[in-house]
């Protein structure tokens, strides 16, 4: 196919709207919540029946208490967030990746609370009915059981990988580092595993907890197994995804093409991402999201990125041919969460290839859809030229805003007169508070828009971003 | 989480912990002073062919005190004082497993002191090794430690468990919670020594 003669993929078929969608896509998402709080009450339940607070007498039964209960809620979230980060689709549908992401990197320190604070407290309860220091009881533990000197093991390299994605800490060390560092993670995970079934007075000789732990560990292995390791390796060379061309949008931006066999059953859609790993020798374990900026057609995918002095840079001079390895597609910021029939996509910047890709495909009569673009300089914005078309041919509202902010706080150029962000909104975009609003682009800026929706009153729900930066 | 849903939830997590809490009280607990231990009723052997036999009763030197036929259903606290002075006696058990040279003629008999292996618990590094003593009709009424350590203080558990053998009249008895490895390993040494008889 000629990358140049621009096809218009929108979808012929009809979508459903209404809240009743928002409402049910609610509902889905409190079961699985209250499946992952029900295994955390489970453990807390069993722990209480076998007498985990009945039994306390004194100084070193209080600690073992403690050290229990810590030690079973641990591990259930520590599960918990491995699933978060397994890419299994059904939570990817529900949450996005952003949001399990996220919901994975909130997890990290309490955990490792946790963690520590089973280790202090059976640490000193047996140091307590030993009558020995604390150093001392250590040492027989670990020399003890090899077991347990495998769970020290753990806690060592769970501390090395919380420290080191904590924020600061991360603005130290390179990705590079980080990554592999992370990688211990699988390491603390699986050497926890022994003295818990061996010694753990929850599991050890009890059917039921080592069933229920057993089934957790599998589950959880399972998915990220198959989803997180298997299937993008099944994907890679089912299509043998490859460069087939890279574009120039503008000074800093390009777009590049992937092709392959079969990319008419790629289940993709406008919105939704890739993580693309370039499979050269330096760059294939380095894994970049990047959104699709063109509708998915039957003889390849397209990505705009833009060089963020990064690895990017190195992707715009990419030669046809070079293959690649795509994870995905992810995301929800697709029509699927569309419940309005007016529709408004704000972009801004490099947030542009899912707002061009949306406005391609999305299901719309003429003057349904009003696409903003903040840009920089019109001159050389990315896919404008694009957009312009799209909008002409499909009867879209394009609103171009370029220059230079109006306030350091404002997410919007300077215009005539000194009225807020929000009130230029509604003249800019008439029908938003009638209308889902998409928006994609630096998460400052996104935030800043959302305040502004929510002073116009714009439902919540109505309102649909993603952020790129995790 | 919406609302409606929070607040049902919280609800019933308040309510499902207090009940578990409630339950959890002493009954499910047999913890090292607990006396809970009777989880079976002991069945008296029936299989035991008392058949005249020359009562093989060696040197049935570790069974004092306790009266050879003692109904097995109730806990005596008599019981207790042999067992407890049990690890102090138990180089007479050395004895029991000699003791079996004067049976090997007559295999019907089930009365005797026997000797199990000795087993180790390798999560905490404890060992155990009991000898078991059986009266005429069959009747566990002594289990000895031969030699036994525990860690963690969980020593004290040894006392509960042989009482506990004796109640059950085998392995068949509950864990005592807080020395978990120490009951599994128990139990093993236990049953090897029975599987002599």
């Amino acid at each position: 196919m000629n990358i140049d003669s621009m096809p218009i993929v929108s979808s012929a078929k009809q979508i459903r709207l209404g809240i009743h969608k928002h409402l049910r896509l609610r509902k889905s998402q409190d079961i699985v919540e209250i499946l992952g709080y029900a295994t955390i009450l489970f453990v807390t339940v069993t722990f209480l029946l076998d007498g985990g607070l009945a039994g306390v007498t004194d100084l070193a039964t209080g600690l073992g208490s403690i050290s229990r209960w810590t030690a079973l809620v641990a591990t259930d979230l520590l599960l918990i967030q491995m699933l978060l980060i397994s890419r299994v689709p059904w939570l990817e549908r529900l949450y996005g990746h952003d949001r399990t992401t996220v919901a994975h990197k909130k997890l990290g320190k309490p955990i490792l609370y946790l963690v520590i604070a089973h280790f202090l407290a059976s640490l000193i309860q047996y140091a307590v009915q030993d009558n020995k220091n604390i150093i001392a009881e250590a040492i027989t533990l670990i020399t003890s059981s090899n077991d347990l000197l495998l769970s020290f093991i753990a806690l060592a390299a769970m501390i090395v990988v919380v420290v080191t994605s904590i924020k600061i800490a991360r603005a130290r060390i390179s990705y590079e580092a980080w990554y592999l560092v992370h990688l211990i993670s699988y390491v603390a995970v699986i050497a926890a595993v022994p003295h818990e079934f061996s010694t753990g007075q929850d599991i050890a000789g009890k059917p039921l907890q080592s069933a229920f732990w057993i089934a957790l560990y599998v589950f959880v292995a399972g998915n990220l197994l198959w989803f997180r390791f298997a299937t993008p390796i099944i994907l890679m060379f089912k299509h043998g995804f490859k460069v087939i061309a890279v574009k120039r949008e503008s000074t800093d931006t390009a777009s590049i093409y992937v092709g392959g066999r079969g990319m008419s059953n790629l289940s993709a859609q406008s919105g939704q991402f890739y993580l693309v790993r370039v499979m050269t020798p330096s760059q294939w374990w380095r894994p970049h999201p990047f959104s699709l900026s063109a509708t998915p057609n039957s003889e390849y995918v397209r990505f705009t990125i833009g060089d963020r002095g990064d690895d990017t840079g190195a992707m715009l001079k990419l030669k046809p041919g070079t293959k690649i390895m795509l994870e995905g597609p992810y995301g929800v910021f697709t029509e699927e969460r569309r419940t309005k029939e007016k529709v408004t996509l704000i972009a801004a910047g490099i947030g542009v290839p899912p707002i061009r890709a949306l406005a391609e495909s999305m299901v719309a009569n003429p003057g349904d859809i009003t696409i903003v673009y903040r840009t920089r300089d019109n001159n050389d914005a990315a896919l404008l030229l694009e957009l312009d078309k799209i909008a002409k041919v499909r009867g879209h509202e394009l609103k171009v805003l370029d220059g230079p902010r109006a306030t350091p706080n404002s997410w919007l150029p300077a215009g005539h007169g000194n009225i807020p962000d929000y009130q230029r909104l509604r003249l800019i975009a008439p029908q938003i508070a009638q209308s889902d609003v998409f928006i994609c682009g630096p998460t400052p800026w996104t935030h800043g828009v959302v305040k502004s929706l929510l002073q116009l009153g714009v439902p919540e729900n109505q309102i649909h971003a993603e952020e790129f930066a995790w | 989480m919406r609302t409606s849903t929070k607040v049902a939830v919280s609800l019933f997590t308040l309510g499902t912990l207090a009940v578990s809490y409630k339950l959890g009280n002493p009954a499910t607990t047999n913890g090292l002073t607990a006396s809970g231990v009777t989880t079976t009723a002991p069945t008296t052997s029936n299989t035991v062919s008392l058949g005249g036999t020359p009562s093989a009763l060696p040197t049935t030197s570790p069974t004092p005190s306790t009266a050879p036929k003692k109904s097995t259903k109730k806990k005596t606290p008599a019981k207790k004082k042999p067992t407890a002075s049990g690890s102090g006696a138990s180089t007479g058990t050395g004895s029991g497993t000699t003791g079996g040279t004067t049976t090997p003629p007559v295999t019907t008999g089930v009365a005797g002191t026997k000797t199990g292996s000795l087993f180790h618990e390798n999560v905490w590094g404890g060992y155990v090794q009991v000898s078991v003593t059986k009266d005429a009709s069959g009747t566990i009424t002594a289990v000895n430690l031969v030699q036994a350590n525990a860690t963690g203080g969980r020593n004290s558990a040894f006392s509960i468990l042989q009482q506990a053998a004796v109640q059950a009249q085998g392995s068949n008895f509950g864990n005592v919670s807080r020395a978990t490895y120490t009951t599994q390993v128990f139990k093993q040494a236990l049953d090897s020594a029975l599987a002599k008889f």
